[in-house]
């Protein structure tokens, strides 16, 4: 084809690009596609919406869908309104989560009760605090100390038993505390004495490692030689400290006797503990010792010393006074009341009630729209009443409120998710509440502490590499390590929760550092220049710009842990089981339901029972992605 | 930038507040159960304890509605159920000393005995049921309604035959298409032992699955698929699938379809096969498990629970009254009434 410039400016053909570019849409095409035909194939078997009556239709359209599209018409037109009616509906959001996790996990009368008694309470007397600082650090600190001493006992009863566990803590914590208190007086005691302790500990745990090495490599050592030896590695540790100290001559020598006086008490509990059985009030006895004799004497120290905060320590008396209530009504009254309801009822307008005081606290802009949540829900609510009153017919859904709150059965309309919800939420405490510190904490140490040598960059390659391990490789490992060797049960919920930690480390480790990486240089070294430590760095600089990007990582990490199937079937969790009785009881979990029923014999359960489940887990799954969005876009407006 | 007021509310502290808060008001709540009932008493008290039971997809379901109804009688014992496949649940649960109870679609092996021995399980057999095994084939194979056991033998034995002509004349020149359990299932052994007659003598090129409904899949989308599984998916598939009559050449019965009355009847041969429950007699000193053992063999009988919950063929009033008998002495050796 001639052309017509002839002043050397040539043409680039695009076809090239048009084709790519095009190629590159229908890629996109193909994946969200696929995506929208498999979530409305299971919407559809769940929810069967064609089955509703069409005065059913009419109902939502004139009660929901359109109060909803004038709220957003008038939110587009006032847009600090819309600002406003966003978050506000997070919050109702919020107060409604809240709701449902308690209800689904302790039932709708017990729910009830600890919303009415605790959750209201509490939350009012932090709203309170909240506006005296040093009040709420007491309070906060109080709480600390009972929520340490409590996860001291429950890990301790949990692996040693209670008795071993409260004969330990008034063996050795008393003697401890006691130390302590000298300590304090006298600085450079306690400077050794802290010192010594912590190398005796350390030569402890050495021997302690050497006599396991041994015992595998298959000398069984017995237990008084293993005694001896643990005693051994204390006075080594100790030696091993103490011995430059003592050729200096330098203060505070009398410290060195404190790692002594703590093994005289260990000792002294071992013999009583072999001695003597106590079976009757130990956990009273336990938690009295370990949380609540703690937290008295800092209210003690608080009130001598004459705290203006001391108004805090009324924070953990309001939340442990409503918790005793709300159990003790629980345990002798039984309301057969629709408690559920209640407890919706009082829990859902709790978020927006907080969030609106908030906001004409500030006096904002755009604060009418706080009504947006009320005049939506308020239509749900009408539409609700109406289809009740009239007996309008709804879509036969299967996934209704009877699914949610019933258990594995043989009939496939009497079939329900509960105990796998139940299970699934009590496999995400456990793994939040150990994948997140030890996480959190091996990312900090990498990325702050850790030298840059061969060894950080060997542990950073494996930690990588350990991201892509199959999740089956993990539940052999879970198998191994927690229940042929750790001695639990196979199928306690705890192993597998224990096993799914183990699984998402090294991604929170990846997204933790990735966090604290993006953290600019230039603000640590500010910070050095203002003369912080390294450690006051880290707690006011770095920590508070990095933690939303470490939430974020973490949660999305949790929502990888929720869908496991593989791992949780090699550590024997069960397909069908009850609401876990406890923490070390079998149980079961959503996506183990799921696939069970996907297995059924009868079309009903495989269709719609399993396309109700799955509606189920990818609900619970997009709102935990859903928190991670608004943690990561709120925290990036903020700064 | 916010504007300062004078007492601010800090978000983060408030957080962290109802956080420890709630972590301290739960931590509390979180209580330990006992993994065993104490006593072997056999009154006293409600009857508490868990319970685990692993083993066959066969019995998986049957297990499943047991354990619904013994519920509502003892609301305290926890009783969950997994799907192994028969021979995972002998080797990786039950003879480990795992689970009290396995769910079986096949005896015991010896070499499973051997292994429970080891671990001191003393393993009891309790016949739960009978199931009348399905040979299935696509809708549209309409060339075929009965073949003979001879014939399923050509197909699924060792070197088994290629296509259907091989077998027999008329049939249409096409490959065959083969789906059945895995070698871990109670199902593909029972079937090798009663069909081929030997152990481990089933052809290795067909498409192995731990789920039944896959073959239900494979044969009714492949016009010259076959399969088999248990009756109780038949039932839940009886449209997908066309069920195919067997003749037995040691019985005079000719072609017998498999339904619940022909097995009931002792006709439908030789694919009629008795389903267990396996129990540690030890564990039988467990009130749970040996209440929940003597429900399920007393509900065995049940029509309800075993035709139409679950698809096989309830025990005879004198099969039940042999498998109480042999419960119950094991109850007594258990608790040191009796002796072997």
């Amino acid at each position: 084809m001639a052309t017509e410039n002839t002043d050397g400016f040539g043409r680039v053909s695009r076809v090239r690009g048009i084709v790519f570019e095009n190629l590159t849409l229908a890629a996109s095409a193909v994946g969200v596609v696929a995506l929208l035909l498999l979530l409305s194939y299971t919407i559809l078997d769940a929810v069967q919406p064609f089955t509703a009556s069409t005065e059913w239709y009419l109902l939502i359209f004139g009660a929901v869908v359109v109060p909803t599209l004038a709220v957003g018409a008038y939110c587009w037109r006032h847009p600090a309104a819309g600002t406003v009616g966003v978050q506000a509906t997070g919050a109702t959001l919020a107060g409604t989560a809240l709701a449902t996790l308690l209800v689904v996990w302790l039932g709708g009368q017990l729910a009830l009760l600890v919303l009415v008694a605790v959750v209201v309470p509490t939350a009012g007397t932090l709203a309170y605090l909240s506006t005296r600082r040093q009040a709420l650090t007491v309070g906060l600190q109080t709480v600390g100390i009972v929520v340490v001493g409590g996860g001291i006992a429950s890990v301790g009863s949990f692996f040693a038993g209670q008795q071993a566990t409260l004969v330990f803590a008034v063996a050795v914590g008393l003697p401890a505390a006691l130390l302590a208190r000298f300590f304090l007086a006298k600085p450079a005691v306690g400077h050794v004495g802290v010192f010594a302790t912590a190398y005796g500990v350390v030569g402890a745990v050495l021997a302690a490692v050497a006599v396991e090495v041994a015992a595998v490599a298959g000398f069984p050592v017995d237990a008084a030689t293993a005694n001896g030896l643990y005693a051994l590695g204390v006075l080594l540790g100790v030696g091993a400290y103490a011995a430059p100290q003592l050729r200096d001559r330098r203060a505070g020598l009398a410290g060195l006797g404190a790692p002594f006086i703590l093994l005289a008490g260990a000792a002294a509990g071992v013999a009583f503990h072999r001695v003597f059985v106590v079976t009757t009030g130990l956990t009273a006895a336990l938690y009295a010792v370990t949380a609540v004799l703690p937290a008295a004497a800092f209210g003690l120290h608080v009130v001598r010393t004459a705290n203006e905060g001391r108004i805090g320590l009324a924070l953990p008396v309001v939340t442990a006074v409503g918790a005793a209530l709300a159990l003790g009504f629980n345990d002798r009254y039984l309301v057969l009341a629709p408690n559920a309801e209640l407890a919706f009822g009082l829990a859902v307008p709790l978020g927006l009630v907080a969030y609106a005081r908030y906001v004409f606290d500030r006096d904002r802009p755009g604060r009418t729209g706080v009504l947006a949540p009320v005049v939506v829900g308020g239509g749900l609510l009408a539409a609700l009443a109406v289809e009740r009153g009239l007996g309008i017919a709804g879509p036969d859904s299967w996934l209704d409120r009877q699914f949610l709150t019933a258990g594995s059965h043989y009939q496939p309309e009497l079939a329900g998710i509960h105990p796998a919800l139940v299970g699934s939420l009590y496999l995400m405490f456990i793994v939040t509440f150990v994948a997140f510190p030890v996480g959190v904490g091996a990312a900090i140490y990498l990325e702050e502490y850790a030298p840059d040598n061969r060894f950080a960059r060997f542990l950073e390659i494996n930690i990588s590499n350990l991201a892509g391990v199959p999740s089956v490789v993990y539940g052999l490992l879970g198998v191994a390590v927690f229940i042929r060797y750790g001695g639990l049960r196979l199928g306690a919920v705890v192993a597998g929760g224990f096993t799914l930690s183990l699984l998402i480390l090294p991604i929170v480790i990846i997204s933790a550092q990735e966090a604290i990486r993006s953290v600019p240089d230039s603000l640590r070294k500010a910070s050095y220049g203002m003369g912080a430590t390294r450690w006051q760095t880290i707690r006011n600089v770095v920590l508070p710009r990095a933690i939303p990007g470490i939430l974020t990582g973490t949660i999305l990490s949790l929502g990888r842990a929720v869908g496991e199937t593989a791992p949780l079937i090699m550590v024997g969790l069960a397909a069908v089981s009850n609401v876990p009785g406890s923490l070390t009881g079998q149980g079961t979990a959503m996506p183990l339901q799921v696939f069970s029923w996907a297995l059924e014999p009868g079309t009903l359960f495989r269709e719609n029972v399993a396309a109700a489940g799955s509606m189920t887990l990818l609900v619970v799954l997009l709102s935990m992605n859903a928190v991670a969005i608004i943690i990561r876009n709120k925290y990036q407006r903020e700064q | 930038m916010r504007r300062e007021t004078a007492p601010r509310v800090s978000r983060r502290n408030f957080l962290l507040g109802a956080g420890t808060t709630g972590v301290a008001a739960l931590s509390g709540c979180i209580q330990r159960r006992s993994e065993y009932d104490g006593g072997d008493g056999e009154t006293g008290g409600p009857v508490t304890g868990e319970i685990a039971v692993a083993g066959s997809s066969t019995v998986f379901p049957l297990t499943r509605t047991m354990r619904v109804e013994f519920q509502k009688e003892y609301p305290e014992v926890d009783i969950s159920v997994s799907s192994t496949g028969t021979g995972g649940g002998f080797g990786n649960f039950f003879c480990t000393g795992d689970r009290a109870l396995n769910n079986a679609s096949r005896p015991i092996k010896d070499s499973e005995v051997e292994q429970c021995g080891e671990n001191g399980i003393e393993p009891v057999e309790l016949r739960v049921a009978t199931d009348a095994m399905t040979v299935v084939v696509n809708n549209d194979a309409d060339w075929v309604d009965c073949v003979t056991v001879d014939e399923l033998a050509q197909i699924w034995g060792p070197d088994g035959a290629d296509r259907w002509s091989d077998v027999r004349e008329d049939w249409p020149d096409e490959p065959f298409e083969l789906y059945g359990p895995a070698s871990t299932s109670g199902t593909f052994d029972y079937f090798t032992e009663s069909i081929i007659g030997e152990e481990d003598a089933h052809r290795e090129d067909y498409q192995p699955t731990e789920d039944d409904n896959t073959i239900v899949t494979g044969v009714s989308g492949d016009d010259h698929g076959m399969g088999y599984f248990g009756f109780a998916h038949y039932q839940g598939n009886s449209d997908a699938v066309k069920a195919l009559e067997i003749e037995d050449p040691e019985t005079e019965n000719g072609c017998v379809a498999p339904t619940l009355e022909n097995a009931a009847a002792g006709d439908y041969t030789p694919l009629s096969r008795p389903l267990f429950l396996y129990v540690s007699r030890d564990a039988l000193q467990r009130p749970a498990v040996r209440e929940f053992c003597r429900f399920y063999v007393r509900n065995a009988t049940s029509r309800a629970l075993v035709s139409d919950a679950v698809g096989y063929v309830p025990l005879t009033e004198e099969q039940r009254s042999i498998q109480r008998g042999r419960l119950e002495h094991a109850i007594d050796i258990a608790n040191g009434r009796a002796t072997e």
